[in-house]
């Protein structure tokens, strides 16, 4: 099933196939984090294999995965449950231009916590920030 | 009159999915914002533990893993009623789907209501 190449179409289908890799990613996340319920050793184990530097790209393309699928998602929602339609290319585009902002706040700390660049300072149990 | 079938026509798929990604999407950024803060040099078992072991928290992830699923599967339901044309065929892969969706949310709600502060 195919159509003639165009922005809306793109989008759409960009839309689709982040939504199924998220969908992969879903099965394995709830895998990895099953371990909590495991114990200490059984978690730590697998979050120092997690922390190779092999799965900072994993993570760095699931990030950029995951920012696409929600901005093109919230133009979706803008033209189908609100008036945006008569200005979805630009809304598409601008929805674009914050999730390209937003990715390199989000690598550029992803990164920095790979690489051990950065420090947090957090101390264990101070999470309860809410 | 003519039978008109059962169902919404897609109708109700449609406006949930809208309904549960814009619900998902600040679900997500608490999340993520969260586990950032959480973050050492990879997320360390006691600051997560710490963390689930709250009454709210756990509301939050399991939220999170519903919503999450059915968003994940009327998504995916939407893709097999484009591509596979036969109701038998689809709606055997559909069942396989949705099979896996609920291991995964038993999976998630065991992990969410076992974690408990070490003593």
């Amino acid at each position: 099933m195919m159509y003639r190449w165009h922005a809306g179409y793109v989008a759409w289908l960009l839309n689709r196939l982040t939504g199924v890799l998220i969908s992969f990613y879903l099965v394995l996340h709830i895998w990895v984090m099953h371990h909590l319920a495991q114990g200490e050793e059984q978690y730590t184990k697998v979050m120092e294999f997690l922390s190779s530097k092999l799965f900072m790209f994993f993570e760095l393309a699931l990030m950029g995965v995951v920012l696409y699928h929600v901005m093109n998602g919230i133009r979706i929602v803008l033209v189908d449950l609100g008036n945006a339609v008569r200005h979805q290319k630009m809304v598409f585009w601008v929805l674009m231009g914050i999730g390209i902002v937003l990715y390199v706040i989000c690598a550029w700390d992803l990164a920095g916590a790979f690489l051990g660049l950065t420090g947090h300072e957090v101390a264990e149990g101070q999470a309860a920030l809410m | 009159m003519r039978d008109r079938g059962v169902g919404s026509g897609g109708a109700v798929g449609w406006f949930f999915q809208r309904l549960t990604g814009i619900v998902l999407a600040p679900i997500l950024l608490v999340h993520l914002f969260t586990m950032h803060r959480v973050h050492e040099h990879g997320l360390a078992f006691e600051s997560v533990t710490e963390l689930l072991s709250k009454p709210y928290w756990k509301v939050l992830e399991l939220t999170f893993l519903v919503l999450a699923l059915y968003h994940a599967l009327n998504g995916i339901y939407a893709l097999l009623q484009d591509y596979v044309k036969r109701p038998g065929v689809r709606m055997t892969l559909f069942s396989l789907v949705v099979l896996v969706g609920l291991v995964l949310l038993v999976f998630g709600m065991v992990t969410v209501f076992m974690v408990a502060k070490p003593a």
